[in-house]
């Protein structure tokens, strides 16, 4: 489950890029989509950036986009327990960063240090989630056409 | 043009946090000095209560933290020479660049926003 660095694919061609400097040059039949990275901040249901972080992955992976990982940083990592058990009602946000891995393949990565500052571990983590250093994060910000950062 | 798909990515990390309050200065250090080696365009602006994370002798003694603003004063060392502190920040908040940690070039708020505006990524912290 420990991975030091995600391999790294070659950039995009330039007219995927979704800048308008670049748009005479794609085919008109080529769709324009873009890879994304997200870095995720603050731990669930304490905030709503765990929440507005996954409707923007869903969103974005609907429409046609690329999302390559989230990346788990500060409070963040606390997203990637599978001890969290909410009531029946509600949303279980560790389960549906798990089930965004298994239907579309994104990564859920969780930063090594700021994990072991609060207690989570590799025993403790949902299914499709890996520890990661923080090379994985930089990995991703250079190969991904947008970086996004959700969280204070 | 292949030059620049090939140059080395342009990343600003932005401290906007006091240093002992959150975490977020502290990870956020952590997370510059580990891009440090990688082969990176790296710029460290301070704005708002960032600025304090540079103030000269604090002593963190009774809060039971470790400090840690003169790592900021290292970053030098580690490669991380483009250090900036908005200048409107540090005046609201009575400081002057002799009270910081590093000689950080001070900015107007508009020339932050140009400098932004030429990263590839922006981390905010």
């Amino acid at each position: 489950m420990y991975c030091e660095y995600i391999p790294v694919s070659p950039l995009p061609a330039p007219c995927i890029r979704a800048s308008n400097d670049n748009k005479e040059k794609c085919p008109e039949t080529e769709k324009t989509t873009v890879r994304i990275g997200i870095l995720l901040k603050q731990g669930p249901y304490n905030h709503q950036a765990s929440d507005t972080a996954y409707k923007f992955a869903e969103a974005a992976i609907r429409k046609g986009h690329t999302v390559e990982a989230v990346f788990l940083y500060n409070d963040g990592v606390i997203n990637a327990t599978r001890l969290m058990d909410p009531p029946r009602d509600d949303r279980n946000i560790a389960a549906r960063w798990s089930e965004l891995n298994n239907r579309h393949g994104v990564e859920i990565l969780a930063c090594i240090a700021a994990s072991k500052r609060r207690g989570i571990s590799e025993d403790i983590m949902i299914k499709g989630s890996a520890i990661c250093g923080l090379g994985a994060l930089t990995e991703l910000a250079v190969r991904c056409d947008r970086l996004l950062t959700f969280g204070d | 043009m292949e030059k620049t798909e090939t140059a080395r990515k342009k990343v600003l990390h932005v401290m906007r946090h006091a240093p002992h309050g959150t975490v977020y200065t502290y990870e956020g250090l952590e997370m510059i000095l580990m891009m440090a080696a990688f082969e990176l365009d790296l710029t460290v602006v301070f704005i708002g209560d960032g600025v304090y994370a540079l103030k000269k002798e604090q002593d963190t003694g009774g809060i039971g933290i470790k400090g840690y603003a003169k790592t900021f004063g290292a970053l030098r060392d580690y490669d991380v020479e483009k250090l900036y502190v908005d200048r409107v920040s540090l005046e609201e908040r009575g400081l002057a660049p002799d009270d910081l940690v590093i000689g950080a070039q001070v900015l107007e708020s508009r020339e932050i926003g140009k400098l932004m505006d030429g990263q590839d990524v922006i981390i905010h912290h």
